[in-house]
């Protein structure tokens, strides 16, 4: 990912961008903890509604690679596939830490 | 809302906005994005919020998102569109559902629709569509979506808006009234049948506090309920009928747990009709049993009181013979003879009757009761018509009895004119009495009703004026019975005396007659 590019892209100043960066990744933490509440509680229902609001914020923000992962996540628990879900969380949280790791830079 | 101070009108160019979104990003976004274009910007997570700002701040322009919790952007756009001080207030939805399913901006009211999708699009589009709200609200909406080409995942915000839809069907159609409210017992949802439970519209009671549909005192006790089911976490039925617009309403209350609060469902029933149902057979019960114990009190005072007559008679003949002047026994007998009367009528009033009942018309019946009584209302002034349709079904009755029932009713009816004509000599006073055939539950009546403008009933004593020795005439002058014994009648025949009456302007008494078997077709 090229942060730099991207903000570019994107029509925003870098700092701007990192700001919306950071209250990106700070609100998909809680939502990841959310996410795993409702695969604990089998809720996958709520699950595809946080992964929806994931999706769209990392669109607004042109994050594609998590686009592509809450997107498959929120497919996987319309389709009720509960225990595919273990590993797109996993991946989830390994690519919003890439992101966090930049934010920090 | 530090933004109050800086209210005055002097930047022609400065607009005052309010973004709500539920999520942080979006609010961040567009927050920066107006602040560098020099608006003012408020920010609300949901509808709920955006509507407490908007108690205090009247934006110029807002944007809104579709879904979200607490009150969704359709309704809170429906909301301020009902508010005459918001009338002027430039509308626009700010959703990722916008390239999936038109929104209809005319029935949100709003005035255009921007899809979500990358920051450089949005923001183009954003201000592309500030720029035009500088002339003020347009007549009508701008049809076309802006930046619906730049939308992503389709399908998937199809499926989201299918299932919505497929819950909202459900609530829509659900007899049971249905409210969400907030911790802090804000309504943010109610489907149709609790709007009609309450008798408002949705747009006046989203975002108002939920105990301030009761009444003061009731409010006390909803608030405890919840309060209760808040700390128990327990769904609570409570089955004793509170009143809610007029009606009688029971009540589940059910917790919703959040990531950290208590939101509240409540699902209403009204059993009005259930309870006015079991208030007719608990009276229809009580009525038996007084006519249970009054029969047998009547037989016990009667035999005494025919003893007290015979010892008066004897004594009115001592004094006879001694030639004696003396009225008392005379008295006696004539007070003895009107508690003799009055048991008459009580065991008239619980008697089971065991005579045959004979074919009649109701023509006939009437015409011999206003025989007697005729004579007596036209003297008075009072117009009286008669108009029995010919042709009625024959009904099976005792018809010396329905004779007392028609005898009773006329002469209510005459007692209630009279007090109006002392009161009001110059109007018209007018006794009528109709005819018709009506069916009720696949059977037939004959229903001949009485009206007359007289006094008139009042409403809270509708209900008590069967029950025996309810009068509210002076004493002396009604002995309460008339209308219970008439009333037993009636029931006795399988047919049903029914009361309308406004109180001061009129009084409706129906008796329903069911039409004997062979002649219902």
């Amino acid at each position: 990912m090229n942060f730099r590019e991207l903000s570019k892209a994107l029509g925003l100043e870098k700092d701007e961008y990192v700001e919306l960066l950071g209250l990106f990744v700070e609100t998909s933490r809680t939502d990841l903890l959310n996410i795993q509440t409702a695969v604990a509680a089998s809720n996958l229902d709520k699950l595809a509604r946080i992964a929806h609001s994931v999706k769209g914020a990392a669109v607004n923000l042109g994050l594609k690679d998590i686009h592509v992962i809450a997107d498959e996540m929120e497919q996987t628990a319309r389709n009720g596939h509960q225990k595919e879900i273990f590993h797109i969380i996993h991946r989830l949280e390994e690519t919003l830490d890439d992101v966090a790791g930049f934010v920090t830079k | 809302m530090m933004l109050r101070s800086l209210e005055s009108k002097g930047n022609g160019y400065m607009k005052k906005i309010l973004v709500v979104d539920n999520h942080p990003v979006m609010l961040k976004f567009m927050s920066n994005l107006l602040e560098k274009n020099g608006h003012q910007v408020l920010t609300a997570c949901d509808g709920l919020s955006a509507l407490e700002i908007l108690n205090t701040v009247t934006p110029d322009i807002m944007f809104v998102d579709l879904i979200m919790p607490n009150i969704s952007g359709d309704k809170l756009c429906r909301i301020i569109r009902s508010r005459p001080e918001l009338k002027d207030v430039f509308l626009v939805i700010l959703s990722a559902i916008a390239a999936e399913e038109k929104p209809c901006l005319t029935d949100y009211g709003a005035d255009a629709c921007i899809a979500k999708g990358p920051c450089n699009k949005m923001a183009a589009h954003v201000l592309t569509v500030l720029k035009s709200s500088d002339s003020g609200r347009p007549k009508y909406p701008m049809e076309k979506i802006i930046g619906k080409e730049t939308i992503y995942g389709r399908e998937i915000t199809k499926e989201l808006l299918a299932s919505k839809k497929h819950f909202e069907t459900t609530l829509n159609n659900i007899s049971e009234g249905i409210l969400g409210l907030t911790p802090a017992l804000k309504i943010v949802y109610i489907n149709p049948a609790a709007l009609s439970i309450i008798g408002t519209s949705e747009e006046s009671i989203l975002s108002t506090k939920f105990l301030k549909l009761f009444h003061e005192k009731q409010q006390r006790i909803v608030a405890s309920l919840i309060k209760e089911v808040c700390e128990t976490k327990q769904t609570m039925d409570h089955n004793t009928p509170l009143e809610l617009n007029d009606k009688q309403v029971i009540f589940n209350i059910i917790p919703v747990e959040n990531d950290n609060s208590i939101s509240i469902l409540v699902i209403l029933k009204d059993v009005t009709r259930r309870k006015q149902m079991e208030a007719q057979l608990y009276h229809a019960q009580r009525m038996e049993a007084i006519g249970t114990l009054s029969s047998g009190v009547a037989h016990e005072i009667n035999n005494p009181i025919n003893g007290v007559i015979g010892y008066a008679e004897i004594l009115r003949d001592r004094y006879q013979e001694l030639d004696l002047d003396e009225d008392i026994p005379d008295r006696i007998i004539k007070e003895a003879d009107r508690i003799a009367e009055i048991v008459k009528n009580l065991l008239s009033f619980a008697r089971d009757r065991q005579e045959e009942k004979s074919t009649s018309h109701v023509k006939d019946i009437l015409s011999n009761t206003l025989g007697l009584i005729e004579r007596r209302i036209v003297k008075d002034g009072i117009k009286l018509s008669v108009n029995i349709i010919d042709g009625l079904p024959i009904i099976q009755v005792r018809s010396h009895e329905i004779q007392q029932v028609f005898l009773n009713i006329l002469s209510n009816a005459h007692d209630a004119l009279r007090e109006r004509i002392s009161n009001f000599k110059e109007k018209d006073h007018i006794l009528e009495i109709t005819s018709e055939t009506i069916d009720v539950e696949s059977l037939r009546y004959v229903r001949i009703t009485f009206y007359d403008n007289g006094s008139g009933i009042h409403e809270n004593i509708l209900n008590k004026i069967c029950d025996p020795f309810f009068s509210t005439k002076p004493p002396g002058k009604g002995t309460g019975l008339g209308l219970s014994i008439s009333h037993s009648i009636i029931k006795n025949h399988g047919g049903r005396l029914l009361f309308d009456s406004v109180e001061g302007e009129y009084t409706k008494t129906m008796v329903d007659l069911p039409v004997r078997q062979q002649d219902k077709n």
